[in-house]
């Protein structure tokens, strides 16, 4: 979408002049956080910055993607959120290398339109849809989520999108839909990291039905304001705040409604390492490395202790009665 | 020869010493400015980790250019870059053992049993210690080997 087309109103009763310029603004925005950060603590400062970016908080390099602020529980982290240029620069994304630093710097070959993400297997209405059907079927909420990746660290990010149920609910899943298949796009001209072997493309992931309508799983088609970065899995991914993050599959082209559990990329490539669940579990270490603390990207200080990892990643009241009864140790 | 004049010059060791710093200048420059990335404590332990296993594969690279290029004098190079080596690899070691551990005596040995690649990094520095710690003139001298031999030890490792 060009950024024009959010300038510019539709409505004749809206003069140009009624627009608040940009710069302005955005000048509003500096000044107000800067107000917060100097009139009082951390926490006031936290509050004022979340207000000020209440719809949006994007440095104005994408789309506006705004958001009304999100009513799910658990969905309003009151952490203060990460840095844009740490979650936009720091990222696993193996399509375009296993570098950090590789989907910043090669994912501008990825294209976001015109996008189609096909709906198939055990559904009532199965088909495609198209980005713009996407972004139209249901309002836009921002959701500030902390992610803890599997590699023990963490950020905190504003997402914007809504649960995933509302377009299960849409395709009418039947009896027989006990897991839902996520899979990635897996394509060599625009994703330069496909060449090397690490995973067996196309990135696949998976959820049982219950976890993919948790109003928690969220659909996101933008974060801090703007449509997703391509870095960031543009034009839609999945976030699922309470299990690791490459549960979160990004650049989604196809949803399958499955009768058996999918087996995700990662399990595939090593499933004493990683588990279907992977949720969020400072218990169950890593066969190479403890879950059990984690470092919060931009936050913490060189020789900061890392914080503890908390059981779900801090939902524990929204999902663990997910998983009442299970062991966790055996279902990592 | 102008080349093992060049070898033999009163400045090749000074200059080779500080050549070795420019790594850890780097990442000190780096992490005061604050230019090491989003994760600069994963940045730094890598790098250190990096650069002294590159000091490592110099140093025994040392013996075979000497033999093949037949310039003897690349031998008095060896047991500085070797002691760099261990010096990158303690500093990989600390901070390791600060950033991600906190230094916890406790977590850390627990860590180090636990995982078959940290337990294998910390013998690699047990096996370059005792060399290190040796590597000094006087007790090269006590331990009865001339003094010329000092980094036979470098080359066995």
């Amino acid at each position: 979408m060009p950024r024009s087309a959010h300038i510019r109103s539709t409505d004749p009763r809206i003069l140009p002049s009624d627009i608040t310029p940009q710069a302005i603004y955005q000048e509003r925005r500096q000044w107000l956080q800067l107000m917060a950060t100097g009139a009082a603590g951390a926490g006031l400062a936290a509050w004022a910055g979340r207000e000020a970016m209440a719809q949006t908080a994007g440095p104005g390099k994408l789309a506006k993607l705004p958001g009304a602020r999100s009513a799910v529980a658990g969905a309003m982290s009151m952490d203060k959120l990460s840095r844009y240029a740490d979650a936009t620069g720091y990222n696993n994304f193996y399509e375009f290398g296993t570098e950090k630093s590789d989907p910043a710097q090669y994912a501008g070959s990825l294209r976001p339109r015109p996008w189609t993400v096909t709906v198939e297997g055990e559904v009532g209405k199965p088909g495609s849809f198209d980005l713009d059907q996407l972004l139209k079927l249901s309002p836009m909420e921002e959701r500030v989520y902390r992610l803890r990746c599997v590699e023990g660290w963490s950020m905190v990010i504003p997402w914007v999108g809504y649960s995933l149920a509302e377009l299960i609910k849409k395709v009418e899943p039947n009896s027989r839909a006990k897991y839902v298949e996520f899979i990635s796009l897996a394509d060599r001209s625009q994703m330069p990291g496909l060449r090397n072997g690490v995973l067996d493309w196309p990135y696949t992931e998976g959820l049982r039905i219950d976890e993919a309508m948790h109003p928690l799983s969220l659909l996101a088609f933008g974060m801090y304001g703007e449509v997703l970065p391509n870095q960031n899995g543009a034009p839609l991914r999945l976030v699922l705040p309470w299990k690791y993050g490459f549960k979160s599959a990004k650049s989604i082209v196809k949803i399958r409604f499955v009768e058996k559990q999918p087996v995700s990329s990662w399990t595939e490539s090593a499933p004493r390492e990683y588990g279907f669940y992977s949720n969020v579990n400072p218990q169950v270490d890593h066969p190479r490395w403890s879950q059990g603390s984690e470092r919060r990207i931009g936050e913490d200080g060189l020789f900061t202790k890392k914080r503890p990892t908390l059981m779900f990643n801090g939902y524990a009241d929204q999902v663990a009665s997910l998983y009442a009864g299970m062991d966790l140790k055996k279902f990592y | 020869m102008a080349r093992r004049s060049l070898w033999l010059h009163a400045a090749a060791k000074p200059l080779l010493f500080l050549i070795c710093l420019l790594p850890l200048a780097y990442l000190v420059w780096g992490a005061v400015s604050e230019n090491l990335g989003a994760n600069p404590a994963e940045a730094l332990i890598r790098s250190l980790g990096d650069w002294s296993l590159r000091g490592l594969c110099l140093t025994l690279a040392v013996t075979p250019l000497r033999v093949i290029s037949g310039q003897a004098a690349l031998a008095r190079f060896r047991r500085m870059l070797g002691l760099f080596s261990f010096f990158y690899a303690s500093l990989h070691l600390l901070a390791y053992a600060w950033l991600d551990m906190g230094l916890e005596p406790g977590d850390i040995a627990a860590d180090i049993l636990k995982r078959p690649f940290i337990l294998m990094g910390f013998t690699a520095w047990l096996m370059l210690l005792p060399l290190a710690a040796t590597s000094f003139n006087r007790v090269i001298k006590t331990m009865g080997a001339p003094a010329g031999s000092a980094c036979i030890a470098w080359s066995i490792c």
